[in-house]
């Protein structure tokens, strides 16, 4: 009986229960836009924010992890399984679609994290706004795409005008067809 | 759509074009609206686009965007079929959107919207070009705010010809067939609240519009700024390329 006991204690030991998302402490360091005291026009930088991360060599992606937090959940997604698609501003949260069928949204109460894997440069932490601090997808070629964090400066213009028409050929169709 | 955002004091202009009243809308933006708006506009480094954007196919629609600074055109950008860059088709497609869903809007018409045309046509030294719709339409919302004045100075020459393409309406003719016919006439609700039926073509050096009205009245404009900048007056003579 005693050595079933010293068996099973001794299994329970060795046998931890695998490495999950949920469980595992976050390695690597981790790469966030920290939210300023703005004003309408103009956007005050921190003197003690370090400074960005050296550009990547040619076709590898800068990132290759990225994490996304919310209040109930966390997701996490490696750029090397999925490829990131498309961004889309249409709406008053920013749209990522990993694939055709998956896609997060992100509002602007969320934290948007981006690890690095393998360096221990620098950490901040912050809050994502989605208006001033913008994500910008780049395409390195066909196949490696990486995100990258990017924060609008003072802009230098007063006057947005825009005239937009609609495909002329299709409307005169139309016309054409009721009025026949 | 036509549409200009000022941001000082968040504002937007529309035109309005409905059996009552004809003119412009000029409403305040959300706070957090104008921002979302501006800084997408911001993000896309309008100086390092290009001034015209083709798409290779056919039957597509136009985007055609200005921006101003220190009442001066600094930039215009033509966009046929969404091919210019992604930041930018997204800056003026969430614009777009998003103005189309403002609630007071939606109180009005807005086919009626359509029925605005923009087109006018710089003639200089005999060489011409179409301004964009985009900078056709501000000129046009400088025109209704301008100041009329009885006498021209004497340093102003009015070398310039300012034409308006031809509105085309509808009339039912004796046999009762439907057929479309160019106006020879625009209408324009001035600063002093009348209404006036102007002629297509205007004479102006930039600031002053020398207008004649279909009664053959001499209306005489200021709209307090040289519109004609180098930017919109040097421009070569193949832009803006839009296919009729």
């Amino acid at each position: 009986m005693q050595k079933i006991y010293v068996f099973l204690s001794i299994l329970c030991i060795t046998c931890q229960p695998p490495e999950s998302r949920l469980n595992s402490k976050l390695k690597g360091h981790w790469l966030a836009v920290k939210r300023e005291d703005t004003t309408k026009d103009t956007i005050q930088f921190d003197p003690n924010e370090p400074p960005p991360p050296p550009a990547p060599p040619g076709g590898i992606p800068l990132y290759d992890e990225l994490f996304f937090y919310s209040d109930d959940s966390l997701e996490r997604y490696s750029l090397r399984d999925y490829w990131i698609n498309q961004l889309s501003y249409r709406h008053d949260s920013m749209l990522i679609f990993i694939t055709q069928w998956r896609f997060f949204r992100i509002t602007a109460g969320h934290q948007l994290q981006v690890f690095e894997s393998d360096t221990t440069q620098w950490q901040t932490k912050g809050d994502i706004n989605l208006v001033r601090d913008t994500l910008i997808l780049k395409d390195k070629d066909w196949v490696t795409k990486y995100i990258q964090l990017r924060r609008l400066g003072k802009t230098d213009f007063d006057e947005i005008i825009l005239n937009h028409q609609d495909a002329m050929v299709l409307v005169q169709l139309c016309r054409l067809l009721f009025v026949r | 759509m036509s549409i200009i955002i000022r941001s000082i004091g968040v504002f937007f202009i529309m035109p309005k074009n409905t059996l009552k009243s004809r003119g412009y809308i000029r409403e305040k933006l959300p706070e957090r609206l104008f921002e979302a708006i501006w800084f997408r506009f911001a993000n896309s480094k309008i100086e390092d686009l290009k001034s015209r954007y083709m798409a290779s196919h056919t039957d597509d629609e136009e985007v055609e965007v200005s921006f101003v600074k220190d009442n001066k055109v600094i930039k215009s950008i033509y966009d046929y079929g969404h091919a210019s860059p992604h930041v930018f088709v997204s800056a003026y497609t969430y614009l777009m959107n998003r103005i189309d869903n403002l609630t007071d809007l939606q109180k009005s018409s807005q086919a009626l919207f359509q029925s605005v045309s923009f087109n006018y046509y710089l003639t200089h030294s005999k060489i011409g070009h179409s301004l964009l719709r985009s900078e056709s339409f501000w000129l046009w919302s400088k025109l209704l705010k301008a100041k009329i004045i009885k006498k021209l100075p004497a340093q102003s020459k009015l070398n310039y010809i300012l034409e308006k393409n031809k509105d085309w309406v509808e009339i039912i003719d004796k046999n009762g067939n439907i057929q479309n016919r160019p106006l020879e006439y625009y209408t324009l609700i001035l600063s002093d609240g009348n209404q006036y039926k102007v002629k297509n073509k205007t004479l102006s050096d930039g600031r002053f519009f020398k207008i004649e009205t279909l009664e053959g009245k001499t209306l005489l404009l200021d709209i307090g700024i040289n519109i004609f900048t180098a930017k919109i007056v040097n421009r070569p003579l193949e832009y803006p390329y839009i296919p009729l």
